[in-house]
């Protein structure tokens, strides 16, 4: 059965990396809408109001940037986990992405409850089917 | 002289002190008890000294303070002679007491004349506190001085760390960018470029790929024996397991591997694979046919041991054996073997971090063998030492 995922946020500040990663997900005709945020305040901020209450339309899934400027990637992971725990509940799957092939930086991001996976930069077509079938609803 | 050594106790020649002259018992007594307390004081004054002498061996001029003992002692014997006088006239020993005193004390003068440069160059406990301040105040700032060089080393290996994440994050990143489209633009315009601009394409991705490997193995380099721990490392498991995995990544090579007796080392398992895998990788690429010999052979010495890995691959100019060792510093065109040209530089780096060295003993077309020792006690836990930063290769 084909997986797809609805929504999805891409945060990196990279905007060629942005791109590239935009291009292999609509490529694979797998992601129906594709949500950038350049920063980890403004990711911080759009899941902040997306997990604000059930209707409101929310996330299937954020490909997360190890590292950014100001906020990192593993800070932006640190500040999720402070919300309260209702908003915590209705956080999307995150999934890291590092071109840095450090074992140490995996760990990290890995040490944290959200964090369902890590992909190294850049993308991979095989990457954006596997995500779809991970974290995507069936294609009705 | 001889009368006076055969009578010597003889008194009968002389009339005791009392009878002699018109003494009245209190000047009689006068002397006798003054001679007497002359007496008891320099025999106390040497009991004294030599007490102190025995207590304090690190005195400057015993012998010196010997003969002062002995000087007093003298002295204190005539005064007693003196007093006895005063009932048995023992003048032949009075005068015999006298002349040893004499010369104990002459004796006592020479000594001290001669010693008196010396002492006079002698420092006194002050000035020697004040040495000793001195040399505390020195060695304290000599201690700042080291914990500032620490402290800069330190300072200096964070910069090194910080520039190595800046190099892999933002040097990185742009060259990603080259490869991700050139890549795509390479697939969405192959059937619009002609033969000729699909090679230029394809020079735009290897060249761009080659450079991401270098850096990638730079930071490889610059990161290889951070943070490396100590233990009994069996190698004979070790490179079983390291050449297999190394076999797999060359399915066109057909591999024999001749273990013979290997030791357990000391020192930090991860970068021991390292050292045997890049040493087995390298021996598979640089081999003549498609049929690879590989020889692993170790030996246990009184302060370490000695390994070697031979194989029967194109080896090559022993002039080129310091270059191998080199970052970067390849014996081949690219087209040829692949690889950046780091894979023996990390191998040196990691055998001088176990307090080792490797060198290589090769001649075209006969193979290579590597032989690297390590220490006994290794030095594993380095902080990047600073003086590790001359290296070398060929993989």
């Amino acid at each position: 059965m084909r997986k797809v995922v609805r929504s999805v946020l891409v945060v990196d500040d990279d905007s060629a990396d942005a791109c590239f990663c935009e291009f292999i997900l609509e490529h694979s005709g797998r992601f129906v809408r594709i949500a950038f945020a350049r920063t980890g305040e403004d990711a911080l901020e759009l899941l902040d109001s997306t997990t604000n209450s059930a209707e409101k339309e929310s996330f299937d899934l954020v490909l997360l940037d190890v590292n950014m400027p100001v906020m990192t990637g593993i800070e932006l992971l640190e500040r999720l986990e402070k919300l309260d725990p209702m908003k915590r509940r209705r956080l999307p799957p995150i999934v890291m992405m590092t071109a840095s092939e450090d074992p140490r930086d995996r760990a990290r991001a890995e040490s944290f409850e959200a964090v369902r996976g890590f992909l190294v930069k850049p993308l991979r077509e095989a990457d954006a089917l596997v995500l779809a079938d991970r974290f995507g609803d069936a294609d009705i | 002289m001889e009368e006076l050594v055969s009578k010597l106790l003889d008194t009968s020649d002389f009339v005791a002190r009392w009878h002699c002259g018109n003494w009245t018992s209190e000047h009689g007594w006068l002397h006798v008890l003054s001679d007497l307390g002359v007496f008891t004081a320099y025999m106390a004054i040497p009991v004294v000294l030599g007490f102190f002498l025995m207590r304090r061996r690190d005195l400057p001029f015993p012998k010196i303070v010997w003969m002062f003992v002995a000087f007093i002692g003298f002295c204190g014997l005539t005064h007693l002679a003196d007093a006895i006088i005063f009932w048995k006239p023992i003048y032949r020993i009075s005068g015999a007491l006298k002349l040893a005193t004499a010369v104990v004390s002459w004796a006592t003068v020479i000594a001290l004349v001669r010693v008196m440069p010396r002492a006079i160059s002698l420092r006194s406990p002050e000035a020697l506190e004040r040495e000793v301040a001195e040399r505390t105040r020195e060695l304290a700032a000599r201690k700042a001085q080291r914990d500032q060089l620490n402290a800069e080393l330190r300072r200096a290996n964070e910069e090194l760390e910080q520039f190595a994440a800046i190099v892999s994050h933002d040097l990185r990143a742009p060259l990603r960018a080259i490869r991700s489209f050139t890549e795509i633009l390479s697939r969405r315009l192959d059937d619009k470029v002609d033969a000729t601009e699909r090679e230029f394409l394809g020079h735009v991705t290897r060249g761009v790929t080659r450079m991401d490997g270098l850096i990638c193995d730079l930071l490889g380099y610059a990161r290889t024996g951070r943070g490396g721990t100590s233990e009994d490392v069996d190698l004979t498991p070790l490179v079983r397991s390291v050449a297999a995995e190394v076999a797999a990544g060359h399915p066109e090579k057909s591999f024999s591997l001749d273990i013979g007796v290997l030791p357990v080392v000391w020192g930090d398992a991860r970068l021991l694979r390292q050292v045997f895998q890049n040493l087995i990788d390298n021996a598979l690429k640089f081999s003549t046919g498609s049929i690879v010999h590989v020889a692993v052979r170790g030996e246990t010495l009184q302060d370490g041991w000695t390994i070697s890995v031979s194989d029967d691959g194109i080896g090559f100019d022993p002039e080129q054996r310091e270059r191998v060792f080199q970052p970067f510093q390849r014996l081949h065109l690219a087209e040829e073997y692949e690889g950046t040209g780091i894979g023996l530089p990390i191998v040196r780096k990691i055998v001088h971090q176990h307090g080792g060295d490797i060198g290589v003993d090769t001649s075209p077309g006969r193979g290579a063998t590597f032989t690297f020792t390590l220490a006994r006690a290794p030095t594993v836990t380095a902080v990047a030492s600073p003086d590790q930063s001359r290296e070398r290769d060929s993989a």
